[in-house]
């Protein structure tokens, strides 16, 4: 019988690369697995836990309601900010805000902190202000649920913001006609004319903003205040790291394991294909309706742009000034601050170069299985595999993969080595569903665009890859590893359990500034963190990027 | 009469737009012109979704162009998108009898005499992607008729469907306007299309 073309254009790339692609699914789970088992193994087995049933009780809740008010804030905020951004005309206004949206997703969490630190903190612009106006009496306390749900708004209300209004960009035109001519407004034209175009995509983002809440690590290490406003994650990373109670720390894993394997569950329901809603647009809407600016109108876009401005760009503005100030000379006096960053660069250097290269791999096999006309019940399997592999680090603490690897590779590995290679690791589970998101779907892009052409002039393999598709994909390989780059950089969580005199990363030396007070040498070194990502990311977009590409 | 007096308008493309004309009570007229000249922009102007900046327009020698569009005298009838994909047909057209989705029985027997009047009387509980062009054409008129106002403007509202359904949908547009007395104003790039309707044409340069 003959063979359908779309058998015969993906036979000359499925074996190897799906290979690769499985083997290293395969790698990334099972370590993950063992770790995760070497951990409890070694918890239960212990006999005495600092931890009463009560304590943990009230760490659970504790994690449930900031991830709550978290997604439910940020989705507020989100909501009326794409609204405001969708009602104003001025193109230069809705530039400035998607600019300003972006550069929050790219921040280093650590860095973030020490911005709303410097507004809302103690000694922040707010206090000073409020001290100025004598309104000091009921104080808000940055330190704990407050600063927590700061911060979470802070990084996850322009992400709401940059998708509601990509969903509210697809509204036709003459929908938002007919809501005028027939008067719907408020509550009725959000259920009519907006509800149906966010629908889709809401469970996904709110799953997934809601499990980046639940196991938020630094924001909390950060801001959180003590065990009174602690979540599992920082809990597990203060049994495993000043009380060496591995029993607590294995019942806090499982029970963070097993609510986040659900909401992973739950998410996948909705991850058909609706992935690429979360993809950033920056498309301008060209068309804007006439409305009518009434007295509510201005005083409710005022107090929302307010909001962004208080909790997004004044903690901005705050840790440049604060940053860029003469501190930084000693900051960049000091030998040791050269280590740091030098051992910082290495290490996301070589975790993104490593992410990228799987996400290749991974990318290139989720486009085989997306291309086929019928997917069989193998097909599904491989994919939701490979998928779980991506997935699985969101619901593992990183804690919890630390201490397990290195109860595991204690003995087979030297502890000089230990801390840099669960870095990279940790780091490369970090960047890879990001890093997939953007690959794979110019990957399809690319496959639908040049398999038929490939075929019929032979090219295939590594000629293929070579002439046609790494040319093709510089440009998204160069963004890839900008982002990876920067997620690498700053991040803080595997670090906080193996950061030392000896080993230090730019993250754990702000912490440590952090921790000893001195919040102008953690701002300098913030700002130095944001100007070497900033670096990083445009070296590798023009190094790699084309002009002759259009992405 | 609908006067259009010294209407400006200008997009960021700096591309200016001047309009003048006016429109009999129960007059049909079409506008007509090359593609860029201004015709959808002129309909937006005169229901109200763009704001002239000079100029002015006249429904019985009241100003209407500060109104909202809901509050001037005018349905809009647009080439795509006119019908809510996620209602139902009925549901679309209730929309025209009040906005927050409440009904009264003797408007539930109105939209049922329009449907019926219209041919689409089983089409009801259909929704829009369930459908034929030239149905949903008839489900906006039927809409339009709802809201009961005394102008109604199509945006080249036939454009898209085959010959014989557009005239069809033409036959029905004729009959409407006459029956209730209703001052048309349709954007058509189609000469046989005024003909048909026995319009006045009115060319924007």
């Amino acid at each position: 019988m003959a063979k359908s073309f779309n058998e015969i254009t993906f036979k000359y790339k499925t074996n190897f690369i799906d290979r690769v692609s499985f083997f290293v699914s395969i790698f990334l789970i099972s370590t993950i697995g063992l770790s995760i088992f070497s951990l409890l193994n070694s918890g239960f087995r212990s006999e005495d836990a600092f931890l009463t049933n009560e304590d943990i009780f009230e760490i659970i809740k504790f994690t449930f309601v900031q991830s709550f008010f978290s997604v439910f804030l940020s989705l507020l905020l989100g909501f009326l900010g794409a609204k405001i951004l969708f009602d104003i005309k001025s193109v230069l206004f809705k530039k400035i805000v998607i600019s300003l949206t972006s550069i929050a997703f790219v921040l280093p969490t650590v860095v973030a902190c020490i911005g709303l630190i410097k507004v809302w903190g103690g000694d922040g612009i707010l206090h000073l202000i409020r001290l100025t106006l004598n309104l000091n009496k009921n104080e808000l306390t940055l330190y704990g649920l407050f600063g927590i749900l700061l911060a979470h708004v802070f990084f996850n209300a322009p992400l709401f913001l940059r998708v509601f209004y990509n969903c509210f960009q697809i509204i036709p035109v003459n929908y938002l006609k007919n809501a005028k001519q027939f008067n719907i407004t408020g509550i009725r034209f959000f259920k009519l004319i907006e509800w149906p175009f966010i629908k889709e995509t809401l469970p996904l983002l709110c799953g997934v903003v809601f499990l980046q809440c639940f196991t938020s690590f630094s924001l909390i290490l950060m801001l959180g205040g003590g065990p009174s406003a602690t979540t599992l994650e920082v809990a597990i990373y203060t049994a495993v790291r000043y009380d060496f109670d591995l029993k607590s720390a294995a019942v806090l894993a499982s029970f963070q394991l097993f609510i986040c394997l659900i909401v992973i569950l739950f998410l996948d329901l909705f991850s058909s294909n609706k992935i690429s809603n979360l993809q950033i647009k920056t498309n301008h809407l060209n068309y804007n309706l006439y409305k009518k600016n009434t007295f509510k109108n201005n005083i409710q876009k005022f107090i929302i742009l307010l909001a962004y401005f208080l909790i997004i760009i004044l903690p901005l503005i705050a840790l440049v000034v604060s940053g860029l100030s003469l501190k930084i000379f000693e900051i960049l006096k000091n030998q040791n601050t050269y280590i740091v960053f030098l051992n910082s660069i290495l290490i996301a250097i070589i975790s993104s170069f490593i992410t990228v290269s799987i996400s290749w791999f991974i990318s290139e096999t989720r486009a085989n299985i997306v291309m086929k006309y019928d997917n069989t019940f193998k097909d599904i399997l491989i994919k939701k595999f490979i998928n779980l592999s991506i997935m699985l680090y969101l619901a593992v603490p990183a804690i919890v993969l630390g201490t397990g690897l290195f109860i595991l590779l204690k003995g087979f590995v030297s502890y000089n080595y230990f801390p840099i290679l669960i870095l990279i690791f940790s780091n490369v589970m970090l960047c890879l569903p990001f890093s997939v998101n953007i690959i794979q779907s110019h990957s399809i892009y690319l496959r639908r665009k040049h398999d038929k052409l490939c075929s019929s002039l032979g090219l295939r393999g590594w000629n293929r890859f070579i002439i046609i598709d790494f040319p093709a994909m510089k440009n998204v390989f160069g963004l890839s590893l900008g982002l990876c780059a920067c997620l690498s950089l700053g991040d803080l969580s595997v670090i906080a359990l193996f950061g030392s005199q000896n080993f230090q990363t730019i993250p754990w030396l702000i912490f440590q500034y952090m921790s000893t007070y001195r919040i102008n040498e953690a701002a300098s070194v913030s700002c130095l963190l944001v100007i070497t990502c900033y670096l990083f990311f445009i070296f590798f977009s023009k190094m790699l990027g084309s002009k002759h590409v259009n992405n | 009469m609908l006067i259009i007096e010294n209407l400006e308008f200008s997009w960021p493309t700096k591309e200016k737009f001047q309009f003048n004309f006016s429109v009999k009570e129960g007059e049909i007229v079409t506008l007509e012109g090359p593609s860029g000249i201004g015709k959808t922009t002129l309909v937006n102007l005169i229901a109200g979704f763009l704001q002239p900046e000079k100029g002015e327009i006249y429904w019985h020698k009241e100003r209407i162009d500060f109104l909202d569009p809901v509050e001037r005298p005018v349905s809009t009838i647009f080439q795509t998108d006119n019908l809510f994909e996620h209602l139902s047909c009925f549901q679309n057209v209730s929309l025209a009898s009040s906005s927050d989705g409440k009904i009264s029985n003797s408007r539930v027997e109105q939209i049922n005499n329009y449907f019926l009047e219209m041919g689409i009387r089983n089409l009801q509980s259909r929704f829009p992607g369930e459908i034929s062009g030239g149905q949903q054409a008839r489900v906006s008129i039927v809409r339009a008729l709802l809201a009961n106002k005394p102008i109604l403007l199509l945006d080249e509202p036939v454009s898209s469907l085959d010959e014989r359904t557009r005239f069809e949908t033409l036959e029905v547009i004729k009959k409407t306007a006459l029956k209730y007395n209703l001052t048309l104003i349709i954007v058509s790039h189609q000469k046989e299309d005024r003909k048909f309707l026995n319009a006045r044409q009115i060319r924007l340069y």
